[in-house]
């Protein structure tokens, strides 16, 4: 077929004929003068949004369409195209496919679901229907052909390739085709349920406004109310409508793939939700979501193999935490020091140090001069005497608790918003008791070897060692820095005895024994009557979950028998392995509830205040094995949070709008706020960036603070490029964030094509169109108002493709942005940079985006037809 | 996998061949080592590899619990051959495993070990090690038999090397 999306022309801007607009008109006015201002920015369309490419009526001449794409075609019931048996309700007949595109989905990526858009109102007269067939377009493997719908959806059954096809049943229309992905970030990340969620098909959660007849609404809008769910909110039923009686009279055959039925239930919850959510009689309406216990799990490559996360349920942890587990804590990891380029726990570190005293035991040519070897360096030069011969072993330990999680490398850490603080006493030799009393110290802010104090100290202590003798020294130490609040979390040992290991055994000291995957002592670890808690340590011996790996603890480590040298990932086991799995938990409880102490620690696991944060294995209550049970984040992090409801933070707290930031291929600039979330002021000292490609302005300042972020792609090669943005501030909380920085250089990536965008500035109070411009992607997406009166205004944009008499952008098949705030225009104002995202959306623009307070009529004033909104 | 067998004996206090423990020792190469070795056993472990094929299952098994996989070293096996030792499970950090010397003498290949132990009451890491070693050098003239020695290998087996 032809490709017949070209249906307006691009007209100059036609401001004056738009009713004036004067300084009033504007919503509350400007400036002191009337001279006009201007308006020129630029549509950020991301390169996902894509035009049909014609002639794609045949298998072989399928358009590609991936995971997270949208494209925009049009396609008419007479268009030329492919013939596809499918089976009918009455047995085998022909389907007519006009458009067909080609989809993959490789081993590993999870299933697409592809939602059919179409422009068309009324499908009495336009219809199309969606199949979904195999990698030849010979087979039907299942379709949607609602008569009464506007939406039609299929989804993958599985890894393989797949044709698309978009047959003509009825009239024409334009269409919106889209491919959902639970992996990739596109345009349908505007879809009506979130990508990737589920669920239940022909229900909905609806509120109607108080002054609205329930039932005669819903009977209008073919609804069946089940019951109240809350206060107003009913679980409702979406019901046939007679209509679909009248047009299947009109079938040649009903298509009756496998999957049909179900796939049209999904396409009618989507159109009973688009009309809802455009109906000014319904506060709001929503899909009666399917929960899965894992639904927030970590993005992370490695994060598959690590199943000793699921076994402490530490996504429902996760869920409770928020988006930024652990944030705000320290853990100290008394350890063989840190390997701080590890792309996996760079970022992830507050400053720590060295203190091993002995010379050799070092071996890292380092010293402060103050005491022995010791120094600030907590780096890890490895702890054998060539190559290949180093555990790494802190390393591994400090991943488990806080490695970089969502970053797209390697594995997740537990507490992934907390910080480390390494601290280095075991080398060559192992670590004796003094050099780690001097640790423990240093972590707990009392005097110490070093002379210095850390700025502030760590909640919880990982002391993932351990060896024979009780010192009452180290006992008197421990006591005291449990006094300051300090949470000691230790190893049990692995000689498989109840003979005590040190400091696992001391008091005040949390004694962690370890599990394998079967949730059964594992046979290396210790056991006895100071075993406190169990956790994941692993059992290499087995690989009782097939994962094709041994049963270990995946975590954070470096090979350095291999040439060159690499950061890489391993499974190990122990004790060792399992004590970060409970430092990690206490960071999370921490980071709900900073007043948290010791003792209210003690007394959650042994269950004194009422709450289990431990699941019962082995004897019933507490065992020499288990001590009081495996830990259960889950159920941790929820009764921190309950323990909580003390006082709020005193001062000042350092809070950033972001917690990442994606330029993908074609965004080039973005604005962060800087704010002080606590009391009093908020001076921020510095800001900076690791990469010479991210630009910062300002570098500092008071808060509030706007961040402007730029990226430089200038003679880069092709490939993903990562950053850290530094941001220290005086705040009595949280003094320092650092936010990851992601761009992407691609060839040809450049901007995506949604085909012609209006650019609307609204009247704020009354919606109405004060004046409009259009731009393509021939034009880069670049806009400017001219002669903008003094005023307020709104600004919009979208596409209009089914051209319709009300001359609406932004509908349900349209390409829709708006940019966040409120404009504010003075007199002779020159606005620049108001850059905003379009993309194709099969979701209105939320109400709170736009003002939906009066109807005005459309206007045509001769030139460019005047665009509306929906109200 | 064709494996020889295992061999190990103490050569000094076996009191074997006192000449052959006079034999110069000859280069090696350490080609991959770690401090935990992926091949699941509960005892020491020796091997000797003598074709690419061999080398490659071995040290994919070696390495299965790194991610990713290192790449598999070059070995010219037209004139080395690979030997692959490891130690039993141990408790802790503060275990490794060290190769003293390689020798020659006649058919027999003998590899001495020093085992690397932690000293005193020190505190260790409480992770379980299990030291390795692979090691590359020049195949004897003849040879027919490896032999390993160290404290780990109390047991002596003699491990057979098919001819070329």
């Amino acid at each position: 077929m032809q490709n017949k999306f070209i249906f307006l022309a691009v007209f100059p801007l036609v401001l004056a004929a738009c009713g004036g607009g004067g300084g009033g008109d504007g919503g509350g006015g400007g400036g002191g003068g009337s001279t006009p201002g201007k308006i020129a920015g630029t549509l950020n369309v991301a390169p996902s949004n894509r035009l049909e490419v014609e002639r794609n009526d045949s298998p072989l001449t399928a358009q590609s369409i991936n995971a997270g794409e949208s494209i925009v075609g049009r396609v008419n019931e007479l268009d030329s195209g492919f013939v596809v048996t499918v089976p009918g309700v009455n047995g085998p007949h022909p389907a007519t496919i006009h458009d067909a595109y080609r989809i993959t989905i490789a081993n590993g990526l999870p299933n697409v679901r592809i939602v059919l858009t179409m422009a068309q109102d009324n499908v009495s007269v336009n219809d199309l229907d969606l199949i979904l067939m195999d990698s030849t377009g010979s087979t039907a493997i299942t379709s949607s052909d609602g008569p009464d719908q506007l939406t039609e959806t299929v989804t993958t059954p599985g890894p393989g390739t797949y044709i698309v096809g978009v047959s003509g049943f009825l009239g024409d229309s334009a269409y919106l085709l889209s491919a959902g992905s639970t992996t990739t970030s596109s345009a349908v990340d505007r879809e009506l349920t979130p990508v990737g969620s589920e669920f239940v098909a022909g229900e909905l959660l609806v509120k109607y406004k108080p002054s609205v007849g329930l039932h005669a609404q819903a009977a209008k809008n073919n609804l069946s109310p089940r019951r109240d769910v809350w206060n107003g909110t009913h679980l409702m039923s979406i019901g046939k409508t007679a209509h679909v009686a009248a047009i299947r009279n009109h079938r040649r055959e009903k298509i009756n793939a496998p999957g049909h039925e179900a796939n049209e239930a999904i396409g009618a919850t989507f159109d009973m939700l688009r009309k809802l959510r455009s109906d000014s009689a319904v506060e709001y309406a929503e899909p009666n979501y399917i929960r899965r216990a894992a639904a927030a799990e970590p993005t992370d490559p490695f994060y598959q193999y690590q199943w000793h996360y699921r076994a402490i349920n530490l996504p429902q942890a996760w869920a409770v935490a928020g988006a930024t587990p652990g944030a705000g804590t320290i853990v100290a990891v008394i350890d063989t020091g840190i390997l701080k380029g590890h792309p996996d726990l760079a970022g992830q570190l507050t400053d720590g140090y060295d203190f091993i005293s002995n010379a050799t035991n070092s071996a890292d040519n380092q010293s402060a001069g103050t005491f022995g070897d010791i120094d600030n360096d907590p780096e890890d030069p490895g702890d054998g005497s060539r190559p290949g011969e180093s555990s790494y072993h802190g390393t591994h330990v400090a991943g488990t608790i806080a490695a970089a999680t969502n970053n797209g490398v390697g594995v997740a850490g537990i507490a992934w918003n907390a910080k480390i603080m390494p601290l280095r006493v075991l080398g060559k030799q192992g670590g004796s008791d003094t050099d780690i009393i001097e640790a423990m110290k240093y972590a707990a802010r009392l005097p110490n070897a070093s002379g210095n104090v850390p700025p502030i100290k760590a909640d919880v202590i990982n002391m993932s060692l351990g060896g024979a003798g009780r010192s009452a020294t180290t006992q008197q130490v421990i006591t005291a820095v449990r006094n300051e609040g300090v949470i000691i979390i230790a190893a049990a040992g692995n000689e498989n005895t109840s003979t005590p290991s040190y400091p696992a055994s001391y008091d005040s000291v949390v004694s962690v024994s370890a599990v394998g995957y079967d949730l059964k002592r594992a046979p290396y670890s210790n056991f006895g009557s100071t075993i406190d808690v169990s956790a994941p340590g692993g059992d290499t011996s087995v690989d009782l979950n097939g994962d094709r790996f041994a049963d270990g603890v995946l975590s954070t480590l470096k090979d350095d028998s291999s040439t060159p040298p690499r950061f890489n990932y391993v499974f190990y086991q122990g004790t060792s392995m399992a004590a970060p799995h409970v430092a990690g938990v206490v960071a999370l409880m921490r980071g709900v509830n900073a007043q948290m102490t010791p003792l209210q620690f003690d007394q959650l696991l042994d269950g004194s205040l009422g709450k289990k944060i431990t699941i019962d294995l082995g004897q019933p209550g507490r065992d020499n094995f288990f001590g009081h049970g495996l830990i259960d984040a889950g159920r941790a992090v929820s009764a921190a949070k309950e323990l909580g409801g003390g006082p709020p933070p005193s001062g000042s707290v350092l809070s950033v709008s972001v917690a990442t930031l994606d330029f993908d291929s074609y965004l080039n600039a973005a604005t962060v706020s800087i704010n002080n979330g606590g009391t009093g002021n908020l001076t921020i000292t510095s800001i900076t960036a690791d990469q010479s490609w991210i630009r910062l302005s300002p570098t500092s300042g008071a808060a509030p603070l706007t961040l402007n972020i730029s990226v430089d792609r200038a003679g880069r090669a092709n490939g993903v490029y990562r950053g850290n943005i530094t941001i220290n501030s005086n705040a009595t909380t949280n003094p320092s964030t650092v936010l990851p920085v992601v761009m992407r250089v691609a060839a040809g990536a450049g901007i995506g094509d949604v085909g012609e965008v209006f650019v609307l500035l609204l009247n704020p109070d009354t919606g109405e169109n004060m004046g409009q411009t259009s731009t393509t992607a021939a034009l880069g997406y670049r806009y400017t108002l001219d002669n903008v009166p003094p005023g307020k205004y709104n600004l919009i944009a979208g596409t209009d493709r089914d051209d319709d008499a009300g001359g609406l952008i932004c509908d349900i098949e349209d390409a829709c942005g708006t940019f966040g705030e409120l404009l504010t225009i003075d007199s002779a104002a020159n606005l620049t940079g108001i850059d905003f995202p379009v993309n194709n959306s099969q979701n209105p623009p939320p109400p709170g985006d736009i003002i939906t307070s009066t109807n005005v009529p459309p206007k045509r004033n001769g030139l460019q037809p005047k665009k509306n909104i929906r109200r | 996998m064709s494996y020889s067998g295992c061999m190990a004996f103490t050569c000094l206090l076996a009191g074997v061949g006192l000449s052959a423990c006079a034999t110069p020792p000859q280069p090696f190469e350490v080609i991959h080592s770690g401090a935990q070795t992926g091949v699941r056993a509960n005892s020491s472990q020796a091997n000797v590899v003598t074709d690419k094929f061999e080398l490659a299952e071995l040290f994919k098994s070696v390495t299965s619990r790194q991610l990713p996989t290192p790449d598999l070293p070059a070995v010219d096996f037209k004139k080395d051959i690979a030997i692959y030792v490891a130690r039993d499970p141990k408790p802790s950090g503060g275990y490794g495993l060290k190769v003293r010397s390689v020798k020659c003498d006649g058919g027999v290949m003998k590899v001495d070990l020093q085992e690397v132990n932690p000293q005193g009451n020190a505190n260790q890491a409480q992770a379980i090690t299990q030291p390795y070693v692979f090691l590359t050098t020049a195949r004897c003239p003849k040879l027919v038999q490896v032999e390993v020695s160290g404290a780990d290998f109390a047991a002596p087996r003699p491990m057979r090397v098919a001819p070329k």
